[in-house]
């Protein structure tokens, strides 16, 4: 095993395309694997081909880091396609609040966290860490 | 506002008690009107019946004794009338036989005195009387009844003189006086009811007999004649000093005389005045009551009416607050919400250059660079603290309940207050308790509450002053949060006043809704505010707390 495939695959989802690429950049400099797309449409259609080719292992996405505010379909719906692709799938909403809605606790399996915008990188690299290690001892 | 109130109240009593008491006047005046015609009917009758009877005697009086000089003047001859023994004896059976005769005389077609029987036979002897106006008048009709008048012996009488013409066209005249005193007894034997006045007058209003009321025979009335149209009726006159008599008259036919009967008024004045006094009592009382219940119903109505102005007022008030404060909220959310992408952005972009920073380790100029790259990132925190307060802001606007901490509540509260209390140097001791139990409230609700009044203690001391807050149990069911203040306090007049809506000390300071809206949230949630105060001595509020009471009426 590389030491690219020990770390995740990230998919972020963010109309701001300035945003999503950036990030993206700044956790391929930390190893990670990300792609950014800029609507729900993409990611959910990301996520299904990934599904259709049976991908396995280090290829696939490990976590999607899902804005809640997107044109077209909303974060939270969104949300609810991606855990009807994968339900297993770990998702952290980005948002404008601090804690956001507790009424979506308990509504998918998958672990959901949230984190709000502008992100600190430092909360973002703590989270996928801890998240790195729960699928390392799955 | 108050003043308002009165003058509706004012005017719906009015307009009650209007209503109520007009029909009663109505009722009032049209039983007095009833009461006045029946009783004028009834006095009236008997009354005119009387005038009529003492009309039918006199006629018949002054009748039967024109008719006994006519009768005397035709039956004998100018010789035997001349006799004086005749005469004489003729007079003696007059006498005898109608009485009021005075004396008899038989007076030549010419004027001169014939002959005379009676008792004034010397003063008369040789009278001629063609000069005279009853003469004249006798002459013309045949007939003449004088009026009363004063002879000799300056008592009242009058003449019946009679002339008749013989076959031979010889004419002489038959003088007969009658002593009026007889006949002022006939007319007041009639007067059955005491306080009853009949007197005779003649058409010029000068007294034929004596009267009760006013004075003597040949006086005039101390009134005008009456017209002849109220012949019959009874009508009411001025009598002596100005008390009322009712009246009736009637003209004696083929005379001067005017029968006339007068009767004081009291009596019919007496039993009104008994009447009205009873009806003027049952009026007073009816008035009163309904002045009374219309009074109090519309002190009821109007407390009703003030109430739910107010109320109305009051959530009128609290609404467009609440409306304002959520909408200034959503404006808040939105900026807060668009300001994050491009905030994010920049902090990427920033973060990205730091980490291409960190890889080229020969960079020239990185300390430089590091330095600027560390001041974008800490104005872009700054700029997330803000905007997180703006959406802190937003989510508060949500009423939830939860149970909240009372003592962690006032030490947060505290912290958004810590400039301002800073800047005037305030002292802030806390003495809470630590066993309080949990209590379910909003917490930005909550937060208002202690914010508002905390922020008015501070207004209220001065550089350097001392604030306390207190926390604790006031019973089983209540918590108390009491903060006193040493600043200069608010006198009674204020106190009272200072949960009214726009009530300000502040000037411009203020909109005077702090303390209104506040005191509605603690009301709305069961509690209340208890204030302390005097001018100078500091003041104090406990806001009462009841403890998991659930908030009605406010959307979640």
């Amino acid at each position: 095993m590389t030491l690219a495939s020990q770390h995740m695959a990230i998919l972020l989802v963010d109309d701001e395309a300035e945003f999503a690429i950036t990030l993206a950049e700044r956790l391929r400099l930390r190893d990670y694997q990300a792609k950014a797309v800029f609507d729900g449409e993409s990611a959910l259609a990301f996520l299904a081909s990934e599904n259709d080719k049976g991908e396995r292992g280090a290829d696939r996405i490990d976590l999607v880091l899902l804005d809640m505010f997107l044109p077209g379909m909303s974060g939270l719906e969104v949300l609810r396609k991606i855990h009807a692709i994968r339900s297993d799938l770990p998702v952290v909403l980005l948002t404008g609040q601090t804690d956001p809605a507790h009424s979506m606790e308990g509504m998918a399996k998958a672990p959901i966290a949230h984190l709000s915008k502008p992100l600190e990188m430092r909360k973002l690299l703590a989270l996928l860490e801890t998240l790195q290690k729960e699928k390392a001892h799955a | 506002m108050r003043r308002r109130y009165t003058a509706l109240k004012r005017k719906i009593v009015l307009i009650m008690a209007a209503a109520a008491i007009t029909p009663l006047i109505f009722l009032a005046a049209i039983n007095y009107f009833e009461f006045h015609n029946t009783f004028t009917r009834e006095t009236e009758a008997p009354f005119r019946s009387l005038v009529a009877k003492t009309q039918n005697s006199f006629e018949l009086f002054l009748t039967e004794r024109s008719a006994t000089v006519g009768l005397i003047a035709s039956i004998y001859t100018y010789a035997e009338l001349s006799n004086p023994e005749h005469l004489k004896r003729i007079f003696k059976a007059m006498q005898t036989e109608f009485s009021y005769f005075v004396d008899i005389a038989l007076i030549h077609d010419r004027g001169k005195l014939i002959n005379y029987a009676g008792p004034f036979a010397d003063e008369l002897r040789g009278a001629d009387y063609s000069e005279q106006e009853w003469f004249t008048q006798v002459r013309a009709n045949n007939r003449y009844v004088s009026e009363v008048f004063k002879g000799v012996r300056q008592l009242p009488h009058m003449v019946i003189a009679v002339r008749h013409t013989s076959g031979e066209g010889h004419s002489w005249i038959v003088r007969a006086t009658l002593d009026t005193s007889r006949f002022i007894k006939l007319i007041s034997g009639i007067n059955t009811e005491p306080g009853n006045d009949t007197f005779l007058v003649n058409h010029d209003g000068v007294l034929q007999t004596d009267s009760i009321y006013f004075g003597k025979a040949l006086e005039k009335l101390t009134f005008p004649m009456p017209a002849p149209e109220l012949e019959g009726k009874v009508f009411e006159i001025t009598g002596e000093g100005g008390a009322a008599m009712l009246s009736s008259f009637a003209y004696i036919p083929g005379s001067n005389f005017v029968l006339m009967s007068v009767k004081p008024a009291y009596s019919f004045l007496q039993t009104w005045l008994m009447v009205r006094t009873d009806l003027l009592l049952i009026f007073l009382f009816s008035a009163f009551i309904i002045y009374f219940v219309a009074a109090h119903s519309v002190q009821v109505l109007i407390d009703r009416l003030r109430q739910s102005d107010q109320e109305r007022e009051e959530a009128l008030l609290q609404m467009e607050h609440t409306q304002r404060l959520s909408s200034i909220g959503r404006l808040a959310a939105g900026v807060a919400h668009e300001i994050n992408n491009p905030l994010a952005i920049i902090n990427e972009k920033a973060g990205l250059l730091t980490d291409i920073l960190e890889l080229e380790r020969d960079f020239p100029s990185r300390g430089q660079f590091e330095a600027q790259l560390g001041s974008i990132s800490a104005a872009v925190t700054r700029c997330r603290g803000i905007t997180q307060r703006m959406l802190g802001f937003t989510r508060r606007m949500n009423v939830t309940i939860e149970t909240l901490d009372i003592n962690e509540m006032v030490r947060e509260t505290l912290t958004f207050l810590e400039t301002e209390a800073q800047h005037k140097h305030a002292r802030i001791e806390l003495e809470l308790d630590s066993s309080l139990p949990g209590i379910r409230w909003d917490r930005g609700q909550l937060q208002q509450v202690f914010l508002n009044v905390l922020n008015n203690a501070l207004d209220a001391i001065s550089e350097g002053g001392f604030i306390k807050i207190q926390s604790s149990m006031r019973d089983d069911a209540t918590m108390t949060v009491r903060f006193s203040d040493q600043g200069c306090g608010m006198d009674e007049e204020t106190r009272k006043h200072i949960f009214e809506p726009f009530f300000s000390t502040k000037q411009e300071c203020g909109t005077g809704l702090g303390l209104s809206i506040i005191y509605g949230i603690v009301k709305r949630y069961g509690g209340d505010i208890e204030v302390e105060s005097a001018p100078e001595q500091g003041a104090a509020f406990t806001i009462v707390l009841p403890m998991g009471r659930h908030e009605t009426g406010v959307k979640q």
